[in-house]
């Protein structure tokens, strides 16, 4: 498998890169980790005539600790993620999830803007930013916009990122209850080095009285041709006490469930797929609500 | 203490370090001058007519030296069994990844241009992919000639099974599959060939069988032997498929074409296609008991899966239908195996070749015996195991034999008493027992046994040639202890060199798990021979008849008075001076007291020694997902004594690891066209280091008559018995019978509901 020739550009500040994009617009492809992009291009899937560096762009790869957000630069390492302090306190569910992609060496090179853009429908760190309700930032020569990360995927390996536009950083809102909790389960094929075949995460609050849930957020992965939150699912679960949420547990999971499509392929049926969406619901959602409500479990 | 320096003992790899920090040149690492890099354009479809090829364009690309198709080869049919090769298609694609066309060109990235603009036009024609579909009267013929797409058909018998199945008090009966799998070594297969100005070649490839390769390689070239030279440098693994393969020959017909010499590595994808992955079989077994567990009658049938051309299927299917015959004490036993042709990649060997896959079906059915009579599993095998100096019933002289102590060990450091009693949800415990051979006698060509040469230069340097392979298995560091031991020298003044079919002797190769007894006693032949010249001159030196002189850490001294030495180099350099330079060379030979099987009953001895094993796994199922986790894994296998212990559980443990792979995971998958679905290893799903437990090898080392200084055998039999433990301990966790590998977890999660539902 060779990589047929192209030619290959470096930008050193945002500004030059979107300069460059907007001069070769559809003729050349964003290449930061290159993880996926270089097997795609070694399996001539895609074949682009011009790449775009962007790695020796200076200080995209922070993640900021700010009063009422996380800010976390495209370029930021899955390993510099899942190990940082302020991920693993204020967004566990996005610690968790980069820190099961790929191998460590992919962990160590893969970037969190690649994940995102090359939009696989499992993609790892994409459910916990949308139970998270993250905002991407997309900048193009002339602008910068946020826009909810729900609405940012499109299909399979497609998002609405035009080919003169870059996405520079994510945003998490910190929540401002006092207590909340979120976890991840990722089902693969293997115990390590694989991609989700199911993804879920869970996210959930506890309101002021501390007696009940509230914004209960689960996205999922790998079951639908987008990254996909339940919201029915999560409707169940609000406002309740941790007994009843509990027991309404099933149900939820039933409805998470309902809201996915997934496809049969070599890596699992559809069938599968869903028997394990709802089992994922459940596990996370038990994990989640006895954190919340310091039960053992 | 042990009685030896230097064997028994646990050394490093005497290549490791080399390995470790990356100074091992590997075949895709060598480089000549004026080398070419070869590609090979192979068939989209699993079989079509070939209407027309046109080369014109890719000849025509600037830097393409040559560019072949069938026309440009000998057109000779050829095969290492049957003859039904040849080097680039005839006229007709046989399977998904059939080798059509090949460029040399001065890069690899022109050689794949190259492919790009060769045109081939194909009919496409019906196609058969499983074996059982390809013996039907009405499928599709792989080869015109082969009726009913038979390859091959294996019968065995002895002793009256249909009676003593008759008057069995229980039969188990029931039909296995074994699917197809990758041997997924590291370095995929290829080589480096240059033709000098006499048209000799010279070939540097990965074998694992050097002479026997050149055999059939001569004969598809249409040369004499003595025209094609191979050597096999170091190469990243084999675990059998490094055999015979079409990707060596097009490299050598590219290189005569071009003048100048030409590399060809597989890359992965053409490896998975074009390789030569595990036989597939169904296996349909009925197996006898008498109401207090004695084996009776085992009968057999088997069809396994060939591809579009014979490698050595055949000899794997005989091999599954018989090999385990000889771990117990059967009265009676007949098995009928058909090779059967199909629109799929030819099979070949894997680690076990066809042991391993009978092995699974046969521990399966005697656990569901176990069951049914309410013997422990355990037992049951202690109750049928052959013992030491028994005729098996094919006549194998079994000597040494620890299996028994591998029961009781393994059982023993597992807690299996205590666990099998204490019977906890979805965790399990199972265990599963195996035998081998240590060399086969019927698969060896023209000869059997081993040889080496050992030369002992001016500057006491040893320098070892043998003619088997180390794929990284570690044969050069157990003949290097070896020859070390036999001369009383330290380890690390021995080299072990590469494989030359110039220099080194003519071994047979690296398989039926054979390379430490054959070639080490041929190692051991030779420094015996060498040793004796030495004593002589250190005889002289020492001013005493020869036999009063020893060796012992790099010193000749006198056994009736050791102060009295002269140092081994001393001696080396008195030897050459004597002879006018010439070194001291020992040259020996071992043959194995072997007999051939009789061609109609298969009775015979096919092996000097037979090694045993009894593996014991643990298991832990989700019930929810069905995911399956292997918890704990103790493998007892009793291999001889050890040459180099920590080598052996190396051994055991990688066997281990991939048993776990196939057993769980492991599947080349084909779509409705015979298309490979998952050439790579994002689908090709392999264990990491997460997903296996820590393996406990236990080592059993009943001294071997036959073996170097004791030692028999231990590459197969590391995973022979692994599928059936774990299944076994899968069905201890749940009671549920596993009959087809792998088992995954959402087939696993489908049996679960299945018998959920059952009992609803």
């Amino acid at each position: 498998m060779r990589i047929r020739p192209f030619e290959y550009h470096t930008a050193e500040t945002i500004k030059e890169a979107l300069t460059i994009l907007e001069k070769y617009g559809t003729e050349i492809k964003v290449i930061a980790g290159g993880t996926d992009l270089l097997l795609a291009m070694k399996q001539k899937k895609i074949l682009p005539h011009h790449l775009l560096n962007l790695l020796e762009i200076n200080d995209l790869d922070y993640i900021n600790d700010e009063p009422s957000e996380i800010r976390i630069g495209a370029l930021a390492k899955h390993s510099y993620i899942a190990s940082h302090p302020i991920i693993r306190n204020e967004a566990t569910v996005l610690a968790e999830a980069t820190g099961m992609i790929g191998s460590w060496q992919i962990r160590n090179v893969a970037t969190i803007g690649g994940n995102l853009c090359n939009a696989s429908p499992a993609a790892d760190s994409a459910p916990p930013l949308l139970a998270l309700n993250a905002k991407i930032v997309i900048a193009d020569s002339k602008n910068e916009k946020n826009l909810p990360i729900s609405s940012f995927f499109t299909g399979p390996g497609t998002t609405l990122l035009e080919p003169d536009q870059l996405l520079k950083e994510i945003i998490i809102p910190k929540t401002k209850s006092r207590r909340k909790a979120n976890a991840y389960l990722k089902l693969t094929r293997r115990r390590g080095v694989d991609l989700a075949l199911v993804g879920v995460a869970f996210h959930g609050e506890l309101d002021e009285s501390g007696e009940k849930l509230k914004n209960v957020a689960i996205a999922m992965g790998g079951v639908a041709p987008t990254p996909i939150r339940a919201l029915e699912a999560e409707a169940e679960l609000t406002d309740l006490s941790y007994e009843k949420a509990i027991k309404k547990i099933p149900i939820a999971a039933k409805a998470a469930v309902a809201a996915t499509q997934p496809i049969t392929d070599i890596r699992a049926t559809a069938e599968y797929r869903k028997d394990i969406v709802d089992v994922y619901v459940r596990r996370t959602a038990t994990k989640v609500l006895n954190i919340l409500f310091n039960k053992d479990g | 203490m042990s009685e030896f320096d230097i064997v028994n003992k646990s050394y490093p790899q005497i290549d490791g370090l080399n390995k470790a920090t990356g100074k091992t040149e590997f075949v895709s690492d060598l480089v000549l001058p004026n080398m070419l890099y070869g590609r090979v354009l192979r068939s989209p479809y699993a079989h079509a007519r070939i209407d027309h090829i046109d080369i014109s364009k890719a000849k025509s690309l600037r830097g393409v030296k040559a560019v072949i198709t069938y026309d440009d080869t000998p057109r000779i049919k050829f095969g290492p069994r049957s003859e039904d090769w040849t080097i680039l298609a005839d006229g007709k694609v046989r399977f998904y990844g059939d080798e059509v066309a090949a460029v040399a060109a001065v890069d690899e990235d022109i050689a794949e241009e190259a492919l790009d603009l060769i045109k081939v036009e194909y009919t496409e024609l019906p196609a058969v992919f499983d074996p059982v579909e390809a013996m039907k009267p009405d499928a599709p013929l792989v080869h015109e000639n082969k009726e009913n797409n038979l390859a091959a058909e294996f019968k065995i018998e002895a002793g009256d099974v249909d009676q003593d199945l008759k008057n069995s008090y229980f039969v188990y009966k029931d039909r296995f599959y074994t699917n197809q799998v990758y041997q997924a070594y590291l370095e995929p297969m290829g080589a480096l060939a240059s033709v000098d100005l006499s048209g000799r070649i010279t070939l540097w490839t990965g074998t694992q069988i050097p002479n026997m390769m050149r055999i059939t390689y001569a004969k598809a070239l249409g040369i004499s032997l003595d025209k094609l030279r191979v050597i096999v440098p170091d190469y990243g693994g084999g675990f059998g498929a490094k055999m015979e393969n079409n990707v060596h020959l097009i490299t050598i017909v590219l290189a005569q074409k071009a003048g100048q010499p030409v590399k060809l590595i597989n890359t992965r994808f053409d490896d998975f296609v074009g390789g030569n992955p595990r036989v597939a079989m169904y296996i349909d077994i009925k197996l006898g008991v008498t109401k207090d567990g004695f084996i009776t009658g085992k009968d057999v049938h088997i069809v396994g899966t060939n591809g579009a051309r014979t490698v050595y299927a055949p000899v794997i299917v005989a091999t599954a239908c018989y090999r385990p015959d000889s771990l117990y004490r059967f009265k009676s036993v007949r098995a009928i195996g058909h090779t059967v042709y199909t629109n799929t990649v030819p099979t070949s060997c894997f680690r076990g070749f066809g042991n391993s896959q009978m092995t699974f079906v046969l521990e399966s059915a005697l656990d569901m015996i176990a069951e049914e009579l309410n013997i422990d599993p355990a037992e049951l095998r202690l109750k049928n195991g052959i013992g030491e100096n028994e005729v098996s019933i094919h006549g194998w002289k079994i000597t040494s034999n620890g299996l028994k102590d591998c029961v009781l060990l393994a059982t023993k450091k597992a807690n299996w008493n205590q666990k099998r009693k204490k019977r906890k949800f979805f965790r399990g415990i199972g265990l599963a027992c195996c035998n081998h051979v240590s060399g086969n006698r019927a698969f060896a060509r023209e000869f059997d046994g081993g040889a080496g040469i050992v030369r002992i230069g001016r500057d006491g340097n040893v320098t070892v040639y043998y003619g088997e392979s180390d794929m990284g298995q570690g044969q050069k560091t157990v003949f290097a202890q070896i020859v070390a031991e036999r001369l009383g020298v330290p380890l690390d003044i021995i080299t072990v060199e590469q494989v030359d079919t110039d220099i080194s002797p003519f071994g047979m190769g690296s398989f039926a798990t054979r390379g430490t007894l054959m070639g080490g006693n041929g190692v051991l032949k030779a420094a015996e021979d060498a040793f004796k010249q030495l004593a002589a001159v250190a005889a002289d030196m020492l001013q005493a008849p020869p036999d009063e002189v020893e060796c012992k850490k790099g010193k000749f001294f006198l056994k009736s008075s050791p102060q009295k030495s002269v140092s081994f180099k001393e001696v080396a350099e008195m030897a050459t001076f004597k002879r006018a330079g010439a070194p001291v060379v020992g040259v020996g030979f071992y043959k194995p007291p072997t007999e051939l099987p009789d061609p109609k009953t298969k009775y015979g001895n096919i092996s000097p020694a037979y090694p045993f094993g009894c593996h014991i796994a643990e298991v832990e199922v989700d019930p929810d997902t069905g995911q399956i986790t292997v918890t704990d894994y103790v493998a007892a296998n009793d291999i001889g004594r050890a040459i180099n212990p920590m080598a052996v559980e190396g051994q055991i443990q990688g066997g281990v690891a991939q048993g776990l792979g196939w057993t769980l995971m492991e599947n080349m998958a084909l779509d409705d066209k015979g298309k490979l679905i998952n050439p790579d290893f994002l689908d090709y799903v392999i264990p990491c280091v997460m997903d296996v437990p820590e393996i406990k090898p236990i080592l059993v080392e009943p001294v071997d008559p036959e073996g170097p200084y004791g030692a028999k055998g231990i590459g197969e039999p590391a995973l022979n018995p692994v599928m059936a433990a774990i299944t076994n301990a899968i069905y201890n966790a749940t009671g549920i019978r596993i009959k087809e590998l792998p088992i995954t977890a959402e087939k696993m999660l489908k049996k679960l509901k299945e018998m959920k539902n059952k009992i609803k």
